[in-house]
């Protein structure tokens, strides 16, 4: 522990630059070679000295007093006599230093304490900071946040089905999509006459919508003799409305049949018994659904609708056995 | 003598080695203050004295063992 030439008008000292806010130190490092090498030759009363005054000095984070009474209670010396004896030889030795305004200090307690000092600032500046680019963080988050929600409250339908020229696209797709992917169609085995067009919002059991005009073509094809005017009005483009009538009252009875056990809405199952009637017939659907609750009602039925469509199909194959049109006078004449 | 490993962490921890390679012990300020108020000026120079024998040794004796243990920062002792 050298003595440090303090000048009148001495350096800035780090004592005066500690503020309030810097907590007390708890604990100082004391380097022992240095420690010994000071007071290995210095009486014990010295040494016991030397370290109380170092000890105050770390405790209070300032140097002693110049006011030997409040330095003698910091050092815990009873003594003021003694107190002032071991001051000058303190001084005297090298051991602590006095500055211009009569406190003592020491070089080393010094360098302790400035390097204390600035840990703590550098601790609290880099507390700051990332305080700061944490509420930056959070202030970014939010403001992504309500401008995404503000976007998908613009967004409205957010699939845009309510945009012309997607609900357009949509119904490109749809159409595509319910065609019949099995046969390309070209102009060798021509086009699928039969593919009715549908709006958009009809979207029947795929399916079964291909099960039924691949037997409406089969029908077209075979098809020899005009079907009989009942069967055509039947069989016509007429609406969901003519085919309800005619279906005797039943048709409500039959939508919910349909809705029930074919899995569907009933709109669906309204759209399934207009397609079912337009290919079989109203008819043959009344009779096929009356076998089937004739059937029901006696046993158990594993799949109802199926059940009434294999009937209906049937009953229509064996039509024109049984609906068979009026003998023409040739035949007559042959049987006769 | 088997040294308990809890007394052997403590002493690593408030012992370090400073740039020339001697030893660096962190002294508790206020049990250090409290002690010197029961102490004389001489038995403070005499428990100072045996502060730094105990810091250097290489192979402490209980006494020094027991010295260093009361004296040391400990870590739980942080406000």
């Amino acid at each position: 522990m050298t003595a440090s030439p303090i000048g009148h008008n001495g350096p800035p000292s780090i004592f005066d630059e500690i503020t309030p806010d810097v907590p007390k130190m708890h604990f100082f490092k004391c380097d022992i070679v240095a420690l010994r090498k000071a007071i290995f030759d210095k009486p014990l009363d010295i040494r016991g000295a030397f370290i109380s005054a170092l000890l105050a000095v770390y405790e209070h984070m300032e140097p002693l007093p110049a006011d030997d009474n409040i330095a003698r209670m910091r050092c815990g010396i009873m003594d003021m006599r003694v107190y002032r004896r071991v001051k000058r030889e303190m001084i005297a030795y090298g051991l602590m230093q006095e500055d211009s305004s009569g406190r003592l200090t020491n070089e080393r307690c010094e360098i302790e304490i400035t390097a204390y000092v600035k840990e703590f600032r550098q601790r609290q500046k880099s507390a700051k900071d990332r305080e700061e680019k944490a509420a930056r963080d959070r202030a970014e988050k939010e403001r992504k946040q309500s401008s995404m929600n503000q976007v998908s409250r613009q967004l409205g339908d957010s699939y845009g089905l309510a945009k012309p020229e997607l609900s357009a696209s949509y119904a490109i797709a749809n159409a595509e999509l319910t065609g019949d992917l099995s046969e390309k169609h070209n102009e060798i085995n021509g086009g699928d006459s039969t593919r009715k067009a549908r709006a958009d919002h009809e979207a029947p059991l795929r399916a079964r919508v291909l099960e039924l005009e691949l037997d409406s073509r089969e029908e077209k094809k075979d098809k020899k003799t005009p079907p009989p005017p009942e069967q055509e009005a039947e069989q016509g483009r007429g609406g969901g409305k003519d085919i309800f009538s005619g279906l005797n009252g039943t048709g409500e009875d039959m939508t919910k049949f349909i809705a029930k056990y074919a899995y569907v809405t009933e709109p669906e199952a309204r759209r399934m018994l207009t397609t079912n009637c337009q290919v079989f017939g109203a008819s043959v659907m009344m009779e096929a659904y009356a076998t089937v609750v004739a059937k029901m009602s006696a046993e158990a039925v594993g799949k109802p609708y199926p059940l009434m469509i294999a009937i209906a199909r049937k009953l229509k194959d064996s039509a024109p056995a049984k609906r068979s049109p009026a003998p023409s006078a040739a035949s007559l004449l042959r049987r006769y | 003598m088997r040294l308990d490993p809890e007394h052997v962490r403590k002493l690593a921890r408030a012992i370090s080695k400073t740039e020339k390679g001697g030893p660096e012990v962190a002294l508790d300020l206020s049990f250090m203050g409290k002690v010197m108020a029961r102490l004389s000026l001489w038995e403070r120079g005499l428990l100072t004295q045996a502060l730094i024998r105990a810091s250097s040794a290489k192979r402490k004796t209980i006494e020094q063992r027991i010295i260093l243990a009361m004296f040391v920062h400990r870590e739980e002792d942080k406000p």
